[in-house]
Parts: structure tokens; sequence; C-alpha cells
């Protein structure tokens, strides 16, 4: 088989097997939705206007990280608990399993950027300067946490202490993502730059575009290490 | 290392840091000038980070490209535990010298932090490390890890605080003394991180022969 | 100046703590060496041995 067919095929599985499930899916989901209730919540009782200017956009990275680290996190696990890893490792290439996991955790992850960020934004009246801006900043960093979870799921995936492993792992690889998206995204929606929106953010998208691009390589190249022994 | 070397680092050190201490003159344009010498301490400490980072990486890498040799995933190990030593001492030295320059020991500023998150990937190596019970796969895993963090921290260490604007003084007011004094200093750090490496090296050694022992009983 | 001596009598006290405990700990490692027949000298003698 081809590498794309190969690629192709792991994300297949990974969504039909998810489907049937549906775990990640509603775990994440409820996750989410638990803590825009709970955001919108403590907003009731304290008011918008209580809450900082920037709170909107560092809310949505942090719910951002905390679902991501909710779903992502058993992408792997959950092959070696089945008892399926075997059965990939021999009928997939290493860099064609990482990108099938990866394009479905970030497909997973985008979703919920999609279905998070309206609700979030409209809670605290957050008015959008410059909307494509957002787009790139969020999609950017999606893929760039569903990049690093991917990998860093394989390496727990192997360890006995696997829960709350995975966020102390990723979190500090994950900062200058952090940095540069919510930077970003107080550009976009209009905070903390005086001078020319976009090219306040453009800093953050190239920051972003690297990352992304050096996380995905890297772990294209060192995940067989991992997975074939 | 030769007993000569071990006595001249010793005394080396002991003379440079009456060298900081009694002799560099108060650095000019900070808050307490006098106080202000712990940069000669600072700095050092954050070069040796960097070398260890790097060894404990290159290392990591050695182990998965030649041969995985547990003796490599030693070596990669000892080299991440100085390198979160020498992170810590900088964290602790910088913490002084910002508590005396700004008032606070922790300012959120951008190198400050980032070195502390240097910390909590080392922490987070050795977490790692202690889950896995199969030796090679514990030594295949922290590889690959020491070199997926080691080449998204650079990053870290460099794109972000650039962006950001930062505490971290920049020209600072030291004059020429304060440049001797620091490459002094790094230089006798790194002859105490070589003999520290080499120690905890021989350690490990030890201990996968006495494994080696056990097993074959 | 004279301000700074108690900080130099603190960082050398530091120092020498730190200098005796590498010193003490490079014994032990040696002695073990020895015992296992780890340490280069009596590897190199028995190869010498060997050799002859």
């Amino acid at each position: 088989m081809g590498w794309v067919h190969e690629a192709t095929a792991v994300f297949a599985k990974e969504v039909r097997t998810e489907w049937r499930t549906r775990v990640a899916l509603s775990s994440t989901v409820l996750f989410a939705v638990g803590a825009l209730t709970l955001i919108g919540m403590a907003l009731r009782v304290n008011g918008v206007g209580a809450v900082g200017q920037a709170v909107p956009g560092v809310l949505l990275w942090v719910l951002l990280l905390f679902t991501a680290a909710t779903g992502l996190g058993r992408a792997f696990v959950v092959e070696e608990e089945r008892g399926t890893a075997l059965a990939l490792r021999l009928t997939a290439r290493a860099t064609a399993v990482w990108t099938g996991k990866f394009a479905a955790n970030a497909a997973l992850l985008l979703a919920l950027t999609v279905l998070t960020t309206p609700p979030l934004l409209t809670l605290f009246n957050g008015k959008v300067a410059n909307l494509s801006l957002l787009f790139c900043v969020l999609i950017l960093g999606a893929l760039g946490i569903a990049a690093v979870f991917t990998m860093t799921s394989a390496l727990v995936a192997q360890s006995s202490a696997k829960g709350g492993l995975l966020a102390v792992l990723s979190f500090p690889i994950l900062v200058p993502l952090l940095t540069a998206g919510v930077h970003g995204t107080l550009a976009a929606l209009g905070i903390g730059n005086p001078q020319g929106l976009f090219s306040a953010g453009q800093g953050d998208v190239q920051i972003l575009v690297s990352y992304m691009v050096i996380a995905i390589t890297a772990s294209l190249m060192l995940f067989d290490f991992v997975w074939n022994d | 290392m030769t007993k000569v070397a071990k006595y001249i680092l010793g005394l080396g050190m002991a003379g440079i840091l009456a060298y900081i201490f009694l002799v560099l003159p108060p650095a000019q344009g900070f808050v307490a000038p006098e106080l202000a010498r712990i940069v000669a301490l600072h700095l050092p400490n954050a070069m040796i980070v960097m070398v260890a980072s790097f060894m404990a990486a290159a290392y990591g890498f050695r182990y998965l490209t030649r041969g995985r040799n547990p003796l490599d995933d030693a070596k990669s190990k000892v080299a991440a535990v100085l390198a979160m030593l020498f992170c810590l001492l900088t964290t602790v030295t910088g913490a002084f010298f910002a508590k005396v320059q700004w008032g606070a020991y922790w300012n959120w500023d951008p190198k400050q932090t980032c070195i502390f998150f240097l910390l909590l990937i080392y922490a987070a190596y050795f977490l790692l490390r202690s889950g896995i019970e199969d030796p090679e796969k514990r030594a295949a895993v922290a590889a690959v890890y020491i070199l997926f963090a080691g080449v998204m921290t650079p990053m870290l260490g460099y794109f972000v605080p650039k962006q950001m604007p930062s505490l971290h003084p920049k020209n600072a007011g030291f004059d020429a003394s304060y440049n001797t004094a620091i490459w002094t200093t790094t230089a006798l750090l790194l002859g105490l991180f070589a003999w520290m490496q080499s120690l905890g090296v021989r350690s490990e050694r030890i201990k996968l022969a006495l494994d080696a022992r056990d097993e074959e009983r | 100046m004279t301000g700074m001596m108690p900080l130099l009598i603190v960082a050398l006290l530091i120092w020498a703590g730190v200098f005796v405990f590498m010193l003490g700990v490079d014994r032990k490692v040696s002695a073990l060496e020895r015992r296992l027949g780890l340490d280069d000298d009596s590897r190199r003698v028995s190869a010498k041995e060997n050799s002859l």
C-alpha cells in the first residue's frame, strides 16, 4: 500500500472506532460544555464588566488545552489495551500510523474549536476585530496542540502512569505555542496592541506555523523509535 | 578526572568566588550595584544548563541510532539530572537578583518562566522514566522525549523571549572585569559538570554491572 | 566591599561542602569499581597479564 493509502486507512479506522463508542468525543464535548457553563455561571455572578478584556482570549486557550488533554490522550493507550497495536504495526509503516492518528486528533480538536469559540466569545460579548487572524491563530494552534499530544500520548502509552503524565509531559513543550496563540488571539480580538492589528498578529502566526511544522517533522522522525522495537 | 585537576577546580572555584565578592566592582546602573554581582554566578549556571541539555539530547540520539547501548542511555540520564540541577541553580540565583533589582523573587519575566518550564520538562522526563519497567523501552521512550522536547525548546529559549518585552537587562553597566569573572566561572563550572557527569556515569556503569551479575546467578 | 565578606564566607562554605561531598562520592565509586574489576587500571593489568 502506498504511504498515503496507509495513513488514510489509519485515519479512517480511528474515525470509525471512535464513532462506535464515541468515548473521546463525548468526554471532550462534555468537558467543553461543562467548562463553558462554569464560566457562564461565574460571569453571571460577577458580571462581565468585572472580568478583564483579555480573559476570553486566554480562556479559549485554556479550554482548548484541557479539552485536548482529556480527549486526545487515549489514542495509543487504547491500542495497547485492546491488543490491536501489533496489527497496526504490521499493516502500516510508522509514519503513516502517526499521521493517521494525528489527522484524527486534529479533526477532533478543530471540531471542538469551532464548536466552543462562538459560545465563549458571546458569553463575554467579545468583539472580533480581525476574524481571519483569529481563524489562522486558532486553527494553527489546534494543529500544533494535536501534533504534540499525538506524540506524547505515544510515549505515555508505554508507561504505567498514564493519566496525569500526559499533561505534565505536554504542557511545558506547548508553552511557545500557547504564548504565541494567546498573543495572536488577543491581537485578533483587538486588545493589547495599539499598532496595526494584523501586523501584531503576524509574528504570532509565523511562530505558530514554524511550531507546527517542527512539531510534525520531529514527531514523524522520532515516532518510529518508540513504535517499532 | 585526575587528582590535580580536582584540586585546581576546588581552589580555582574558591578563588573566583573571592574575586567575585571582593574584587569585582559594583555593577553600574542597577538598584543595588553591590549585590548585582550575583550575575557573575547566574550567567555561567545558565550556560551549563545549555551544555548539559545538549549532551542529554545527544546521548539520547546516540542511544537510538547507535545500537541501543544502555551506557548511552545512562549518560543521557546523568546529563539530564545535571541539567535539572543547574537549571535549579540558575533559577535560584536569578530569583535573588530579581528580588534585589525588582523587589520580587518571581516576575513572570519570559526568560525566567522559560527556564522554569525547562525544569518542568526535566521533571516530566524523570516521571516518564519511572513509569516504565522494561529498561530498553524506558531508554527508548526517554530518548525520544528528550529529543522531542530538545527540538521544541529552542523556541522556548529564543523566539518567545525575543517577541516579548523582558525585564532581563540587555547591555548593562558591566565592565571588563565582569567578563573575566563570568568566563572563568563558566570554565570552572564546566569542570565541575564534567566531574559530576563522570561520577554519575561511573555509578550507572556499576549499577549495570551489578544487574548483569544478578542475572547471571 | 567588606560588606561582601559574610556573603563570601557563606559561598565558600557552600562550595567547600559541595567539594568535599564530591570527593567522598568519587572515593566510594572508585572503591566499588575496584571491587567489581571495572576500573581501567586493573583491566589494563589483567589484559597485559593475559597477553603474556
